[in-house]
């Protein structure tokens, strides 16, 4: 068993689900 | 860096919304008459595979052909994404006091860039997203009470109703 201390945040709920599948874009605006 | 170019970069889900789909509202957001100010500034596509060139190309003829005059928006491969200073990330939360309780949720800077809740946050901050949206939203961003009801009078005050060029 290993010990260690980690600190806990919770993340926002919206954050809490990752689609499976992500694209990216990228753009510039000037 | 003197050959770099200020971009931004957008994950998106594409069963939500597609890429022709920001394309679209890419055109709508800038000139794409207007000269380039320089290297630095300017109006650029980056793609990332060929299925996105293709559409980028595509995207840019029904936009010449629409306005019929030449369009000085570029369309490039993507080499290198760098990520810019801390200060211009999700610039207008963090002149707000909601950058405080987004930090103690992200004490890492990574995760806080990357967050759906941040740059949901900015949106709504400056003025985008749904009405309708939003009152689902203000409640999944991880807000305080008090957070939440800073951010509600914030988006009242924009004093014009949340609207977002999205397609519905």
């Amino acid at each position: 068993m290993s010990l260690h201390t980690q600190t806990q945040t919770t993340k926002p709920p919206i954050d809490q689900t990752v689609p499976l599948h992500l694209e990216t874009a990228t753009f510039g605006l000037g | 860096m003197g050959d770099h170019t200020e971009t931004f970069q957008i994950d998106f889900d594409p069963t939500i919304i597609s890429y022709m789909d920001l394309l679209q509202l890419f055109w709508q957001s800038h000139n794409p008459k207007r000269k380039a100010w320089s290297r630095q500034y300017r109006a650029i596509i980056l793609y990332q595979n060929e299925i996105q060139h293709e559409q980028a190309l595509q995207s840019k003829t029904q936009v010449k052909t629409a306005l019929n005059t030449p369009v000085t928006t570029d369309i490039l491969p993507l080499v290198k994404f760098y990520l810019a200073e801390g200060y211009h990330q999700k610039y207008r939360l963090q002149s707000t006091p909601l950058m405080e309780e987004m930090r103690i949720a992200y004490p890492n800077n990574q995760e806080w860039i990357h967050s759906t809740a941040t740059a949901r946050l900015n949106g709504y901050l400056s003025g985008y997203g749904l009405a309708e949206t939003f009152s689902v939203d203000v409640t999944q961003l991880g807000l305080s009470g008090s957070g939440e009801s800073i951010l509600a009078k914030s988006v009242a005050m924009l004093g014009t109703p949340l609207t977002c060029p999205l397609p519905r």
